[in-house]
């Protein structure tokens, strides 16, 4: 059996296999493979052609040429041994060679072959007895220029072209050296056109239209310019850079050295992304600074950032160490910057993995933000514009109300104090960075935002629009938030000069009527809570009469609650009556919406528990004809009601009425509507239930056919409640999703990601389970602990004598005595202005409903935090309450506000600070029971 | 972020005045309807460049916006001036060279 041979051997044997091959077919063949540049083949061939005939005319020759380019090629290869035996072989070659005898062509080859200095030594002895020969010349020329042997010229004739026009080649060649080839064709203007230079001349000339993207001169040019010109591979790659397909892809890696500066972007930016992909550090670094100098030359400082930039989003995506960016930024970028490069990349990181959220690098930033930013006012823009980062992303990630301690020491080295308010770190941030850059509207209406979710902070909040209303006097928004804040406060007086204040800015805004019609309506409310029908009857018809959408589908509700209250009447028949001729969809919903509205009054003299009752067993009575209901009129008695009515509800859902008759409900709602209702009862704690109506719907359908949207549910479901944490679950689900339906499960995950917690959630937003598999810690795992970088970071700072980031100072804080007599002073003065303020404006309007309560109470909440009573104990409080009273006018004053506040259903929303004060006898009363 | 000063073909240093001239003259020379994808990439660029505010933002947090690394590095490329620098003879004749070894 023979032996196994290797490819090297079957590839020299290649040429053996032409047995009938003359020698002199053989040895064209060799000059052809020799003008292909393989001198390896060329001398394969030749030896097959001597085996054969060794008298062979021009075999010296071919074999000399042969075996210098075989030489090159050795010694390009770093092969200098070999090469230099194969260079004495062509020595002995050219020894052989009958120089008289060549031709034309024979002399080109030669000529090619031979050093710059004997090429023009060996023409000019032909010259004495032979004849010019031009194509010889040219080649010459072109050995001239590659070599630049200019020294060998004195073996010619002062006249003789080569000679003659050497000098002006001579000139352009630094401009030619440079690239700055439209100089170099101005300087070798003077060559003349039957010049052997006079290819050199059009190459200046072709490569000046490259440049100037002129391709049509350019291919008129390089039609010009003779087939075997020195640079005929460049020609070959110019006309191929034209026709737009030699510019290299970037995937394949090889681009052409006049391909433009886009393509070479692209092929280094591919090779930087499969870098990252791999996890390839060396080879990232190698790449970013390549690419950087393409995308920029002008700084590449400034493109390497940016690249650093790119690999830290990778770095959040856990795709690779955030260890590895630092270790590139400082060797890629000068020292001094570095601290400031990672502080901002590590604030990048967590816009990207916001569950990483720490404002602790912004303080690091700040001082160093000099160094970044040297113009003073893109200092404060930069300041403000981290500070309403932080708020932003912080809001999104996490809730304020669980600051990790780590969280809240990156606050106070932020702000430079703790943070005030628990649970209002993010507006505190806002206002902060609202002080640094006030004309920030979007700014404004983020934090009115943030503000508008407190329900205790409606000073502050009113203090915010005013400044809003200042800043932006042309600006609607402010003067209608003015008005919609002043409503929730039933101070309807304040809320109608705000909105008329609006309506000179946006006459036309819809937006006004709209809040008209709902303030009527609150108003309305509040007078029929306080039994005072006819201002009820008055505000219901004002807001009948503006006629607006929002308002129309509860005013029925409203009036017939009216009548109902008003008249004393047996509920039940009134309702009944009333229902008579709407459709089953319609009256389940007035009726939920009336168990609303008499729970959200069930503190009201006027409204007793028997009505509710009475309506409860109405809506009992009417739920069982649900099977009348249509599917779209199902879903709509599960919707909330819209945002627009917020002032007038304090829980806009209605699906919790329906609690009891949930799986009856979803019983009724088809396949096209069922994600939204299983997402409204997620939203109200229905799990369990839906969970239920799952299971039901996919029990004795076979797999194949199964939902997979009702599947990706069930999968969230049974991980949450932590029946099956398989991340295979998802898999399976997105493995048999198509296209359409896997881009439905990724608004779904979306959807459902409010409803879960970490690390569900996390990858419901990424829509990437895989993590699942791995535990919490692989989610976002790829930037280290915050202490480890800013430990990082601070190091640098030491070594370069940068200043620190600011240490944080706690603020010294000394419990308030209730027995501080100054203390109890402000109290009383408080209390006395606001009994002043109540007398007056009750004797100007002669109605005491529009009292403004909630100003009283801001004023009390302000006194509260402006004395650092916020968190202290009820004991406390309630100790100071009883000094309070000691004084009558000042107990006169708590008892209105107390009896304000339950007429106002507040009694039970007020902060546990207010409460103590307002209540402190009965909620002593209370605990005792 | 170098990508809105790259597609209006400005150094980052640019002045206020320097972005808007710049901006309208581009849209001027790209109108929708003849290059759409160069009219969106022009007007996303000025929009990140429109005041000192929204220029500081792009600088800080620019990269952010994108979300992911091979949208982002997509973008720069983009971005990027479709120059031709020809090289010098040198770096010709050695891509030559390397071409015959």
């Amino acid at each position: 059996m023979p032996g196994r041979r290797n490819r090297s051997d079957r590839k020299r044997s290649a040429p053996a296999r032409a047995p009938r091959a003359s020698p002199r077919r053989l040895l064209d063949q060799a000059r052809e493979v020799l003008g292909g540049g393989d001198g390896r083949k060329a001398l394969e061939l030749i030896r097959q052609a001597r085996d054969r005939d060794d008298s062979l005319t021009g075999l010296p020759l071919v074999s000399f040429c042969a075996s210098i380019q075989r030489a090159r090629q050795l010694a390009a290869k770093g092969m200098e041994k070999e090469a230099a035996v194969t260079r004495v072989r062509a020595d002995r070659y050219r020894a052989a060679i009958s120089v008289p005898a060549l031709g034309e062509d024979d002399w080109v080859l030669f000529v090619r072959y031979l050093d710059g200095d004997d090429a023009l030594a060996a023409y000019a002895e032909h010259l004495t007895a032979g004849p010019v020969m031009l194509r010889v010349e040219r080649a010459l020329a072109d050995r001239l220029v590659v070599e630049r042997c200019w020294g060998a010229l004195e073996a010619l004739d002062e006249s003789h072209p080569l000679r003659r026009d050497a000098g002006a080649v001579r000139s352009g060649l630094g401009a030619m050296d440079a690239g700055d080839w439209a100089q170099a064709a101005s300087l070798l203007r003077g060559v003349p056109r039957q010049s052997p230079f006079a290819a050199w001349r059009l190459f200046c000339k072709a490569m000046a239209c490259f440049d100037a993207r002129d391709d049509a001169g350019l291919r008129r040019i390089l039609d010009l310019l003779p087939d075997d010109f020195a640079l005929a591979r460049t020609v070959a790659e110019c006309r191929r850079v034209i026709a737009g397909d030699g510019e290299g892809d970037g995937a394949g890696g090889r681009v052409s050295v006049l391909a433009g500066d886009r393509a070479k972007a692209a092929a280094l930016a591919g090779e930087l992304k499969r870098a990252l992909n791999k996890r390839k550090v060396r080879a990232v670094g190698a790449a970013i600074e390549k690419l950087a100098d393409v995308l920029y030359p002008e700084d590449p400082d400034r493109a390497r950032l940016d690249l650093l930039e790119i690999a830290t989003l990778a770095a959040a995506r856990d795709l690779f160490p955030v260890s590895a960016v630092r270790e590139m930024a400082q060797r890629l970028l000068p020292s001094e910057r570095v601290p400031g490069v990672m502080a901002r990349l590590l604030l990048l990181g967590q816009q990207v993995a916001s569950h990483l959220w720490n404002p602790a690098p912004a303080s690091v930033l700040f001082d160093l933000l000099p160094a970044e930013f040297p113009r003073a006012g893109d200092r404060a823009l930069a300041r403000a514009c981290v500070l309403e980062t932080l708020a932003r992303t912080g809001r999104a990630a996490i809730h304020p109300g669980f600051l990790s301690p780590q969280m809240e020491a990156g606050l106070t080295m932020l702000l430079g104090r703790p943070p005030e308010t628990p649970g209002m770190v993010f507006a505190e941030l806002m206002m902060a960075s609202l002080e640094a850059d006030p004309d920030n509207r979007d700014g404004y209406l983020f934090l009115l935002d943030l503000l508008r979710g407190q329900a205790t902070d409606k000073r502050r909040l009113q203090r915010v629009l005013q400044d809003m209303a200042d800043r932006f006097p042309d600006d609607a928004t402010p003067w209608l938030e003015l008005a919609t804040l002043h409503y929730s406060r039933n101070a309807y007086r304040q809320a109608e000069t705000a909105l008329a204040a609006a309506r000179e800015r946006a006459s036309h805004d819809d937006r006004l009527l709209d809040l008209q019609a709902v303030g009527f309506l609150k108003s309305a409310d509040q007078s029929r809570r306080q039994g005072r029908f006819a201002l009820a009857d008055r505000d219901l018809r004002r807001a009948e009469e503006l006629g607006r959408r929002v308002t129309a589908p509860v005013l029925p509700a409203k009036r017939l609650l009216l009548e109902l209250v008003s008249e004393g009447a047996d509920a039940a028949a009134m309702i009944a009556a009333c229902l008579e001729d709407l459709p089953p969809g319609a009256q389940l919903w007035m009726l939920a919406l009336l168990v609303r509205e008499l729970r959200d009054s069930s503190h009201v003299r006027n409204v007793s528990p028997e009505m509710i009752a009475a309506v409860q067993d109405l809506l009992a009575d009417r739920v069982a004809r649900v099977g009348e209901c249509a599917s779209d009129e199902v879903v709509r008695l599960l919707e909330p009601l819209p945002a627009e009515l917020d002032l007038l509800y304090d829980d806009r859902r209605l699906a919790p009425i329906f609690h009891a008759w949930w799986p009856a409900l979803l019983e009724r709602v088809d396949a096209e509507r069922l994600p939204a209702v299983l997402d409204i009862l997620m939203a109200c704690g229905g799990r369990v239930q839906v969970r239920r109506e799952i299971e039901r719907r996919l029990r004795g359908v076979r797999k194949a056919r199964r939902d997979p949207l009702l599947l990706f549910y069930l999968a969230v479901l049974r991980y949450e409640d932590g029946s099956d944490r398989d991340a295979r679950r998802f898999e399976d689900v997105l493995t048999r999703a198509d296209a359409a339906t896997r881009e439905r499960l990724r608004a779904a995950g979306a959807r459902l990601a409010r409803h879960t917690h970490e690390p569900l959630r996390h990858a419901l937003v990424t829509f990437d389970f895989e993590a699942l598999d791995m535990g919490p810690a692989a989610l976002g795992g790829g930037l280290p602990p915050l202490d480890e970088l800013l430990a990082s970071i601070g190091e640098f700072l030491e070594a370069d004598g940068l200043p620190r980031g600011r240490a944080g100072s706690s603020r010294g804080v000394v419990a308030p005595d209730p027995d501080d007599p100054s203390l109890v002073e402000r109290f009383r003065r408080a209390l006395a202005e606001d009994a002043a303020d109540a007398r007056e404006q009750a004797a100007q309007q002669g109605m005491l409903f529009d009292r403004d309560v909630f100003d009283d109470l801001d004023r009390l909440e302000d006194l509260i935090d402006d004395n650092r009573l916020r968190g202290e104990p009820p004991s406390v409080l309630r100790e100071l309450a009883g000094n309070l009273r000691a004084e009558p006018l000042a107990r006169q004053e708590l008892d209105r506000l107390a009896r304000d506040c339950i007429t106002a259903g507040l009694r039970d929303k007020l902060t546990p600070e207010l409460h103590a004060l307002l209540f402190p006898r009965k909620g002593k009363k209370r605990r005792r029971r | 972020m170098l990508v809105p000063y790259l597609v209006l073909g400005l150094s980052p240093s640019a002045t206020g005045e320097e972005i808007r001239r710049r901006y309208l003259e581009l849209v001027r020379a790209h109108p929708p309807g003849r290059d759409p994808e160069r009219f969106q990439q022009i007007t996303a660029a000025g929009e990140a460049l429109k005041d000192d505010r929204a220029r500081v933002k792009t600088e800080l947090f620019g990269v952010a916006g994108y979300g992911d690394f091979e949208l982002a590095l997509d973008a720069l490329v983009k971005a990027v001036p479709d120059r031709r620098r020809p090289p010098g003879l040198r770096t010709l004749l050695a891509a030559e060279r390397k071409l015959d070894a």
